[in-house]
Parts: structure tokens; sequence; C-alpha cells
């Protein structure tokens, strides 16, 4: 049994020293509320607003060199703006939260260099600046209570990415999600968000780069 | 465009005048929403409500609290959660009117409350006084002015026509208002007699403090002495009275109810002509109105009771020489031997309800109690002895009328005859003497029957010559004579030749059967029938052969009658005998009765066959 755990830490060790990749990326997100109120009637008459989105991560091969885990830190700004025609009330929010997300990237095709990835996962951020407008009447957010706890998003998406140089890809990609209700009551509050992201990833190792000469080598 | 100008300003002329003569209140508010909109983060408290209906409730209190008038309006806001109201066009809550509400310029406060369901639940939503110019006289207003000052004016005439009353002239009247600054509704409402007592002892305070500081260099004597009399006669109700004002002039036309309650005094009232009857009615204490000077017998007479007269301070002898009710002497807990000490008789105080025990106590004799009607029912219930009632020569009937018991009576010597002529309770009486005994008192068998003995229980009692043989249990019976007629010795049904007579067998025709055979053979002892109705026992003439049906009890009842019979001197029924019954049709044979077994057969009628008569009569 030791011996076949030291082989996997082993196998897996030399796996991660010998994928590692670094990544950031940054984008605009347009993103809304979904909100039901403890009766459980919806807000009427939300739009969703733009954000921005910032991140960076550490990726790294798992077990095949088409499927990557991606571990990211990022940053997103969220929000929603609506009027509430029953009472004539104009309603603003602007929400920025700081997170982590841990999610795959998986190779489902190959053009050229051009590579189609299909991306999943799930962020989990906290507030860390918020603010709401009643009728041009600013609320601060930081320590609400319907703010206060954290806001898990499982999220999918796709990407594509473009090798530039032997150690450095570009990609883009368009990620989706609706995050879990945050409200510890009868209401219910869900984020939705669509992201589209540009990003840059550099591959740490030079196992790549070899591979790369070694078929210039060949073809020599 | 200069027209429209100018029918602009006519309607905008119009409209501002139409709006200055409507009778309300402009009411103008924005409605918020009591219920707080959720959202996430904060939520909000204080929407307005949007086109929703309403219910307002208006209502204008006076300066005390006191509601002068209420109305509801049904209403909706607007998209701005605005209502406009006008206060006086909603609907009326009570009878007052919005114009009923007197603008007289003491503080008055809207009080304004809202169901925000449009129903009847009212919930406060403000609150405020109400500022307001004194409302200048309408029309309307002033023609009610004019009506006023035609009935002060009348008033005054009258004043003019009482003025007597305390004899002053109209001219003393102003020279009053002129120097004690006494005014004219006070003097109207003395000379009137409306003014209650109070109020005009209140102004008499004001009028001896203005007539202190007064010059009365400007009034003649004649003036002055009748302000003394003024002041003497509002100051003293009595010689108000004495001057021959009535009771309801002298309060300003107040019951003694109201005068007690207006906090005037006992003795006022007292003074003033109250009667002790009205002032007890209105509340008034006992004490108090004693203490006003009433005296006991008043009071008695205006119903007091004794209790609260014995609160007062009356004593027994107050009572009684008060004429107090000597029930209500003994209830209010008065002893019967004091109201005796008091000279109260025997009689009023058994009128009175006082027990006859408590006399007896108190040392009343059974003969004074007797002498003061006392019922023997109740000299029995409080103790006499009925040998002491007898030995007042109280009847038996009397005693028995009274309750007294048939065992209490004999210890008393009374006799069984007397206690059966007095109609004594026979089951009262057969508990303590024995049914023969009440027999021979001429008891009857009805009332024995009905006082626990039986049809049975009698059989063998002596009675009416011989013994009963029978009872029915309508009291009606048959005796057994004491022996066998002719001595004993057998006898023929019929002498000689067999008597064709029609005979029969049932109960009750015993007698007629006799007379029948009687009236064919003829008069004589020497056979059963002429036998049987000759015997005379107990002097009684009317005995009779038993028909069959009769004779059956000589068996039926055998044991009982013959132990009555030998205990009475008489024999027993051991024989066979005849009865006046014939077999069917067969005119020669006679039956006959075999006291052993019960057993009835048939003998010739003729000498030739011979039994023993016992006779029978019937009750």
């Amino acid at each position: 049994m030791k011996k076949l755990i030291i082989i996997l830490t082993l196998i897996l060790g030399a796996n991660i020293v010998s994928a590692q990749r670094l990544h950031l990326e940054s984008g605009v997100s347009v993103n809304n509320f979904e909100y039901k109120n403890s009766n459980g009637v919806r807000l009427q008459n939300l739009k969703a607003v733009s954000g921005s989105y910032l991140g960076f991560g550490y990726s790294q091969e798992l077990f095949t060199e088409k499927l990557l885990l991606k571990l990211d830190f990022n940053y997103s700004t969220y929000g929603s703006i609506g009027s509430d025609p029953d009472y004539g009330n104009f309603i603003e929010w602007d929400l920025s939260y700081a997170g982590i997300a841990i999610g795959f990237d998986l190779v489902a095709l190959t053009f050229k260099k051009i590579e189609l990835k299909a991306k999943g996962g799930a962020s989990a951020a906290r507030l860390i600046r918020g603010y709401q407008i009643i009728n041009n009447v600013v609320t601060g957010l930081n320590g609400n209570e319907d703010f206060k706890g954290t806001l898990i998003t499982p999220f999918v998406g796709l990407g594509l990415s473009y090798p530039v140089m032997d150690n450095l890809d570009f990609y883009i990609q368009f990620i989706s999600g609706k995050s879990m209700d945050i409200l510890d009551s009868r209401e219910i509050l869900k984020i939705e968000s669509n992201t589209l992201s540009f990003g840059v990833m550099i591959n740490l190792s030079r196992e790549r780069r070899e591979k790369h000469v070694g078929i210039t080598n060949e073809q020599k | 465009m200069k027209n429209r100008t100018i029918y602009f300003l006519i309607l905008l002329i119009f409209g501002l005048k139409g709006f200055s003569q409507t009778k309300a209140i402009s009411y103008q508010a924005v409605i918020l929403n009591p219920q707080t909109q959720e959202l996430p983060g904060q939520d909000i408290q204080s929407n307005i409500l949007v086109n929703r209906t309403v219910s307002i409730r208006f209502t204008i209190e006076g300066q005390f609290g006191s509601v002068e008038y209420q109305e509801v309006h049904s209403t909706n806001t607007d998209r701005f959660g605005v209502i406009n109201l006008l206060i006086g066009k909603g609907d009326p809550l009570g009878a007052n009117s919005f114009d009923d509400i007197l603008w007289d310029g003491s503080s008055k406060k809207l009080k304004v409350e809202i169901d925000f369901s449009g129903g009847a639940n009212f919930e406060p939503l403000g609150e405020q006084n109400l500022t307001f110019l004194p409302q200048p006289p309408s029309e309307e207003v002033k023609g009610k002015l004019q009506e006023l000052e035609l009935e002060q004016k009348d008033i005054k005439d009258d004043v003019a026509q009482n003025a007597a009353k305390v004899g002053l002239s109209e001219d003393q009247i102003k020279t009053l208002e002129i120097t004690s600054e006494i005014t004219e509704e006070t003097i109207e409402n003395i000379n009137s007699n409306t003014a209650s007592l109070e109020q005009v002892q209140e102004q008499v305070k004001k009028i001896e403090s203005d007539i202190n500081n007064i010059s009365f260099d400007g009034l003649n004597s004649t003036t002055k002495a009748y302000i003394d009399n003024l002041l003497i006669a509002v100051a003293d109700p009595t010689k108000l009275i004495q001057a021959g004002f009535s009771f309801s002039q002298v309060t300003g036309g107040k019951t003694v109810a109201q005068s007690l309650a207006d906090g005037i005094s006992v003795s006022d009232l007292v003074n003033s002509g109250a009667t002790a009857s009205e002032l007890i009615s209105a509340g008034a204490s006992v004490t108090d109105i004693f203490n006003a000077g009433v005296s006991y017998a008043d009071l008695v007479a205006g119903g007091a009771s004794v209790s609260d007269l014995q609160t007062a301070g009356a004593s027994t002898a107050d009572l009684v020489a008060a004429n107090a009710s000597v029930s209500g002497m003994i209830s209010a807990g008065i002893s019967v031997s004091d109201l005796l000490s008091a000279n109260v008789t025997v009689s009023a105080l058994l009128a009175g309800n006082a027990p006859v025990s408590d006399l007896i106590s108190a040392g009343t004799t059974v003969t004074e109690l007797i002498a003061a009607n006392a019922t023997v029912s109740a000299m029995l219930t409080g103790g006499v002895s009925v040998s002491d009632l007898i030995a007042q020569s109280v009847s038996v009937s009397d005693l028995v009328s009274g309750g007294a018991t048939v065992s209490d009576l004999i210890s008393a010597g009374t006799t069984t005859a007397d206690l059966v002529a007095a109609n004594a309770s026979t089951s009262d009486m057969l508990s303590a003497i024995t049914a023969q005994e009440l027999i021979n008192a001429n008891e009857t068998i009805s009332n024995l029957l009905g006082g626990g003995e039986t049809t049975t229980s009698l059989i063998g009692l002596a009675y009416q010559g011989g013994v009963i043989m029978f009872v029915a249990s309508d009291g009606t019976g048959l005796i057994c004579s004491l022996s066998d007629q002719n001595s004993g010795n057998k006898l023929s049904w019929s002498p000689g030749t067999a008597a064709s007579v029609a005979v029969t067998k049932d109960f009750g025709t015993g007698a007629a059967n006799t007379t029948a055979i009687i009236d064919v053979v003829g008069a004589g002892t020497n056979y059963a029938a002429g036998a049987a109705r000759a015997h005379n026992g107990g002097s009684y003439s009317d005995w009779f052969l038993p028909s069959e049906d009769e004779a059956i009890y000589y068996y039926t009842y055998k044991s009982q009658i013959n132990s009555g019979l030998n205990a009475n001197g008489g024999s027993s029924l051991t024989y066979a005998y005849w009865t006046s019954s014939s077999p069917g049709t067969n005119s020669s044979l006679a039956r006959k009765i075999v006291t052993g077994t019960g057993v009835f057969s048939s003998n010739g009628k003729t000498n030739t066959s011979n039994n023993r008569v016992r006779a029978v009569r019937a009750f």
C-alpha cells in the first residue's frame, strides 16, 4: 500500500512539475439579478448591467495534456438595475466580489493549432464593495445582511486557444454561470453572469518547447 | 385669444366663488404603503400607496375630546399615492352633520384614521389641531339669533311678571344690576326661579361681596331693604319655601335625587321642603336626614328601614313610638322581650311575625297568646304543650287543625271519640289506637281503609251488632251476627211446603231474597229467612239470610270471623248454613254452605231438610 502511494505521488509529482502553467485573463461580463421576495413574488423589470472581470491563476495538466485543472483568483463586478412600476421606485445595485474558482479545461477539438475547450467549474466569492441606489439614495451594502454570504457560482463555458509562442497561448472564452441563492431567508437572490474574457497562458515547463523542438529536428 | 382669456377668467371667478361657499375642509394627503417592500440589500419602508382604494375616517373633536362630528370617505389613491378629500362631504357617522359643528373659537382637533384595505378597520393616521376663525353668522344663523332675542325678550317679560314673588320691581332689578353688577341673567333666573339653589347661592356670595364693596349712597332705603330681603331669601331656602315657593322652584326644577347628585346637602334639601320619603328614595342617608331634623316618625312614614333608623340612633322605644313596623324591628334583630318591654302588644308582635317561642321565652303566657289570637299551630310549634292548650279550653278540633299529634292529644287525655269527632288523621290515630277502638269510637270503615287498614285486616272486628265478615274497597261490607239464630238449632228453609220464590245467588241480593221469601212464606222465626230477618243484633232490623255469593265469606274468612265472634261473646261458624239462594230453577231445593269446606250443596226446602241459620247485614 505504501509502495502504491509512493508510486502515485511520484507520478503526480512528476506530472505537476512537468505541466505547470500560469494564466491571466480579463473581460467584461453582463449580469443580472434574479430575485423573489418572501412571498415568492418575482421582482419584475430588472435589467442586466455590464461589469468587469479580472482573473489570474494556475493550471496544470491532469493525467493527460487535454485536461487542465485550473485554480483562479478573480475579481468580478455584478449588478442590476430596474424600476418598480407598482411603486415608481428606481433601484440599482453595484457589487464587487473577489473570490476563488476551481475548474477544468477539456480540449474538445483541435484544428491546426487552435484548440476548442470545454470549460466548467465553480467559484466562491465574497463581497468586497457594493452599494445600492433607491430613488437617488445611495446605501452601502458592506455588512448588509443580505450580502454577507459567500457567492457560490457554478459555471460552464467554451474557449478557443491559440499558441502564439512555444510557451504562450492566447485564448478567448465565454463563461456563463448562475449563482446559488445567497440569501439566508425566505427571499431568493441569484446572480446571473455571462463573461467574455481574453487571456494568456504561460507554460512554465520545458516539455512543450522540447516537443516542438523535437518536431523541428525530425523535420530537419 | 382675447375671448378665451375672458371666458377663462369668468370660469375661474365662478369656480372660486362656488368653492368658497362649500362648507367643507379641504384635505390632501400622500398615503404611504404600510408594508415594507423587500429588496436585496436595503428594503423600502415608505413606498407610496398607488392606485388603491382606502377608507378614511375624519373625526372632529371638541375642546374636551368630545366627538362633534365624524364621517367616512372611501377613495382611491392616484399614481402618486395622493388623496384629495373634502371634510364635510363624506358619509357622516352619528346624528351630527358637518353643519352642526359650532365654530365658536374653542379649540378643535382633527383626527384622521385609515383602513388601507378600504374597509372599516381603521388605524390612526394623524391628529392635528384645527386652527380657524370663528365663523361669521350666516343669514341662517342671523335668523336663529333673532329668534333667541325674541325668546330672551319673552323671558324678560316673564321676569317682570314674576318679580313680585321676591318683591322686586323692574326699577329695583335695574338698580340691582347697576349697583351690584348682578347680571340681568341672574336676576332673571332668580325671579323666574329657574336658577338652581347652588347657582343662586354662588351668586349670593358674589352679591354679598359686591354689596360690601359698593356705596349705598345711590340707593334709597326701600331698595336697600329689598336687597336685604333678596339676600335672605336666596340664602335661606326655608324662607323661600315659607314665602310660597315650591321645592321645585327653590331647587330650580330639579328633583331631590338630582339635587343630591349636584351636591346640595341633605340639610338644605330638608330645609327646602324635601320630604323624608323623597330623600330616602333619592338615596340620602337616614342618619343625615335625621340629623337634618326629620323625626323618627317621619322617617318611618317615609319608608326608612328599622336598621337604618337604628344606625341613626333610634332606640327600641323610639322605634315603637315612631310606629316602626314590628316585623321590621324583629327582622332587624330587636328581641321580642325588648319589644314587649317597649309596650308592644303580644298581638302586634304576633302580627309582626314574632316567633311564639320567643314570646313564650319572653314570658308571654298561653292565655296571653290565646287572647292575642295566636294560632294553635304557632303555639304548638312555639312549644306550647297540648295539655296547656287543652287546659286553656282549646278544642280538640282546633288542636288537630293546628297540628297536635294524636299521641300528644291522647296523652293529654283526649278520648278516641273526641279525636274521631275532631277529624284527627285516621292514620295518626291508627298509629296510637286500634282499629277496633276507632270503630267503637264511630270511625268509618272508609276512613280506616284510608288510614292504612286493609279490607282483610278489618275482618272479625266487632261492628254494628256483629263482626265484620267482608269489606269491599269502597268501605261497604257484610256483618255476621254473633251467634246462630234459633239458639243454634237447625231450621227448615221453608216450613211446610216449599216456597216458590225467585231468588238469586249474586252478591248483594241476600236482603232482597230474604224479603222475597218472607213475602211468600209470611213472617215468622221458624224458618231460615224469617229467623234471619227477625234478628235484631245491635238494634238493627235489616239482618237477612245471605245469598250464595255472600255466604261464601263465611268460609273465606272463617278463621278471622270466628276469632272476632269468640272475642265478642259469639259462637263460631262451624256448621252448614242456609243461604237465601235456590239452585237454578228448581223451586223445591235451596242452597246451603258447609263452612268447613266452603262447598255449596242443595237441600230440600221443607221440614225434611234443616240447616243452621246465621244472619248477616250489610253496611
